[in-house]
């Protein structure tokens, strides 16, 4: 044939017969074309990135990425994080604050990948993510006073418990709605590349919020326009009472990474050492080739979704157990480690629980004593300027208020 | 109950608008005299955004189809000026356009984010109401996304049914935390849109498609701002209040041809272009109430839960002691947009006059 020359070949494999030619169409991989049709579901399995054994040994390919320093930094606020957690659960079993919301079983998710961040790096958190927050200076105080919403919370009241805000720790608010940060992110991590800056933007995000519109747009978003944005997804297994195997048929969220033309990784979330390596690796590549990177971490809710529920009713009897033996969780996987570099031992585990517990304690017995914010707080950081039908509104509320007074426990709120 | 009324000054009224320029000045800037060009809608538009993206490196524009010129020439040109950073296609999701422009916002940018259709404007309602609207209220002043400006056609086209045809303000003027702005006018949407770029709040822009060719005027063509908040007078009047905004008012709107017709019949008309529909300039329509203790409002949205109502209902609370006849509305029908019955559907030039006979004839 004159022009184009074309090749067939006729494989005894399988019977199929193709020519070895490049399909030349506009968006997709090279390929060839095929006489047979074939459909395909996945692209193989995506391997677990494991550093650090549940005995407490590092692989043999792998030191310590940290310094000893850091590594207590790093357990310090994984042991917070756990402490905090039951201390402030039960709070909310006495009826002391509203709601909670735990951590329990992804200490190292949030706080190893934070940990290997830099400290300029924007983080929009989704609200399991204590470690992340302690890691970046919020404190037992912060933490009780959000919950309580009282008058020193730094969201005047506004929002629910764990919806810390923490100023000038370049971490956006926690916020009850689902995935619509997951698509924020990418904006910012492309005015970084924008401006030539060392800097990325981190969203986290669960495996049911990974479901969403948002979050699936996101993915999209950031792959295309290049962004110095980081994807970090804590696949615990559950969003609320729904397993994963009622969220997606794929192949985790990884997967979706390789739809989206990401770089993806995939890393045992309860894994300290690998957790830190993946991000700090993450970083690095985005940052130096102005592109997003997926990250899930593959751990385990141990705790109920929030105290609003009840996981014994749909957790298979054991599942918890089975999950947290031999080794498997994050803190005492890292422990053991420590303690085989003979940087802890099982006294200070002990003081540290114990002072641990101390700090949330008495912040949780000065956070009940203060008073609730002022109610103008229900109209500040409205606008930057307060329209004229708000300004009405508020002046109409404080009159009516002041002419009841009797009836609305005035004494409970500052300066009422 | 303290009312907006009751702190006007005694003898004239207390601009509550910060920069308020009287109207002969408005008009001497917005025409910009030697430097006027003759532009219709969507040139002004480009002009704005070529005058912000010129001034501020941080103000970018994005969306769909945004780089080659946009569906509605909006853009053309401007990433040949710009470059394809600064105006750049986005994939096909308005979720995903107004998510990525409220991540620009948070870290100090000016996005400037195009949904291609008000009408497709749903899928980004979260991000507008649940985050935009709120970024700075639950943060508690921490951060913010005021150098958001969303822009969107919006309005009828003459043949655009149920998809490419609705005005959406009333769905986002429920929301506290937004501004939301309609012009009427070629430099009306020049000047409130470069008020946009520069707010310190979160702005919706929703621009009459019609207008984009029909309407012309003679614009500056350098930088100017023309107040958010502050309605526009477009003609003074004693016997009837006339307001609306967006394709009604302009030039050759239906409201306007009525408005018109009124006048033929003797009926003195004092009519108003809202423009800012959030936070909307209450000084002006109570003044003018209070002159002629009559008002039509017309919106193409429909009647139901439409602007209008909000309208009315403070007008009524403002001005019952002035009032000669009941405020109404003429609006769009409560049903989905047709599209061969457009004409019979909108709030028409008819509609609208029979309204102010009515209400003149109370």
């Amino acid at each position: 044939m004159k022009g184009r020359r074309e090749v067939l070949r006729t494989l005894a494999f399988g019977g199929r017969r193709f020519k070895a030619q490049t399909a030349a169409f506009c968006g997709i991989r090279e390929s060839e074309f095929v006489c047979t049709p074939e459909f395909r579901r996945d692209c193989g399995g995506f391997p677990v990135l494991r550093q650090l054994n549940p005995d407490g040994t590092l692989e043999s390919n792998v030191d310590m990425p940290f310094s000893a320093e850091e590594a207590l930094k790093i357990y310090g606020c994984m042991v917070r994080s756990r402490e905090y957690d039951m201390v402030m659960n039960d709070a909310q079993r006495q009826g002391r604050i509203t709601f909670y919301c735990t951590n329990l079983g992804e200490e190292a998710a949030s706080t190893a990948s934070c940990a290997a961040m830099q400290p300029q790096d924007m983080i929009w958190p989704q609200y399991r993510e204590l470690g992340m927050y302690l890691y970046r200076g919020l404190t037992a105080q912060q933490i009780v006073d959000c919950c309580s919403g009282n008058e020193d919370d730094h969201a005047q009241g506004r929002a629910l418990p764990v919806h810390y805000i923490l100023p000038d720790a370049n971490v956006q608010v926690t916020k009850a709605v689902l995935g619509t940060h997951v698509a924020q992110a990418p904006g910012a991590g492309y005015a970084y590349r924008l401006n030539g800056e060392d800097r990325v933007s981190v969203a986290y995000f669960g495996d049911g919020a990974a479901s969403e519109g948002d979050a699936l747009s996101a993915l999209n978003y950031a792959a295309v326009l290049k962004c110095q944005t980081l994807f970090i997804c804590r696949n615990n297994g559950y969003s609320i009472s729904t397993p994963v195997s009622d969220q997606y048929a794929g192949d985790g969220i990884a997967g979706r990474g390789l739809a989206f033309g990401m770089a993806t990784i995939r890393v045992d979330g309860n894994d300290v050492v690998a957790v830190y390596n993946a991000t700090r690796a993450a970083r690095l590549h985005s940052v130096t080739e102005k592109e997003p990177v997926l990250l899930e971490l593959m751990t385990y809710r141990v705790g109920d979704h929030t105290t609003s529920d009840d996981s014994s009713v749909y957790r298979p009897k054991g599942e918890i157990e089975g999950r947290c033996a031999d080794g498997e969780m994050p803190i005492e996987r890292f422990r053991s480690f420590l303690v085989s570099k003979g940087l802890w031992d099982a006294e200070k585990d002990k003081a540290l629980a114990a002072e641990a517990r101390g700090e949330i304690v008495t912040a949780m017995r000065a956070g009940e004593k203060k008073k609730k914010p002022h109610p103008q707080h229900m109209f500040t950081d409205m606008y930057d300027e307060l329209p004229w039908h708000l300004r009405e509104q508020r002046d109409n509320m404080l009159e009516h208020i002041e002419k009841n007074r009797s009836k609305y426990n005035v004494a409970n709120y500052r300066d009422l | 109950m303290k009312s907006v009324v009751r702190r006007l000054a005694p003898r004239g009224i207390m601009r509550q608008t910060r920069n308020c320029m009287t109207p002969a000045e408005e008009k001497d800037v917005k025409d910009g005299g030697a430097d006027g060009v003759v532009m219709n809608l969507f040139t002004a538009i480009n002009s704005a955004l070529d005058c912000a993206m010129e001034k501020d490196p941080k103000v970018c524009l994005f969306g769909e189809d945004v780089n080659f010129g946009g569906v509605f020439r909006c853009s053309v040109g401007l990433a040949n000026k710009y470059g394809k950073d600064r105006v750049f296609n986005t994939p096909l999701s308005e979720q995903g356009i107004a998510g990525f422009a409220i991540g620009m916002a948070v870290m100090g940018h000016k996005p400037v984010a195009e949904i291609q259709f008000a009408d497709y404007i749903f899928p980004a309602f979260d991000q507008i109401v649940n985050e935009a609207a709120k970024y700075r209220f639950r943060s508690g002043g921490q951060f913010n996304c005021g150098g958001l400006t969303i822009r969107s056609p919006c309005m009828a086209v003459g043949h655009g049914g149920l998809y490419h045809s609705q005005s959406v303000e009333a769905y986002f003027a429920h929301c506290a935390g937004l501004k939301i702005i309609v012009p009427s006018t070629p430099a009306d949407a020049k000047g409130l849109l470069l008020s946009c770029i520069d707010d310190p709040d979160p702005c919706l822009f929703l621009e009459p498609k019609i207008l984009y060719r029909t309407a012309e005027e003679k614009v500056n063509k350098g930088s100017f701002k023309l107040p958010i908040g502050k309605a526009r007078k477009i003609q003074d009047g004693t016997d009837i209040t006339v307001i609306g905004w967006g394709t009604p008012v302009s030039d050759n709107g239906a409201l306007t041809k009525a408005v018109k017709r009124a006048e033929a019949d003797g009926i003195s008309v004092d009519f108003i272009d809202l423009r800012t529909i959030v936070p909307w300039d209450v000084e002006m329509v109570v003044e003018s109430v209070q002159k002629t203790g009559r008002l039509v409002v017309s919106h193409e949205a429909s009647l139901t839960g439409g602007f209008g109502a909000e309208i009315v209902a403070t007008i009524t609370q403002e001005c019952f002691l002035s009032l000669e006849a009941p405020p109404t509305r003429v609006c769009g029908l409560d049903t989905p947009f047709p599209l061969v019955h457009e004409n019979l559907w909108l709030p028409n030039e008819m509609k609208s006059y029979d309204a102010i006979k009515k209400a003149v004839n109370y």
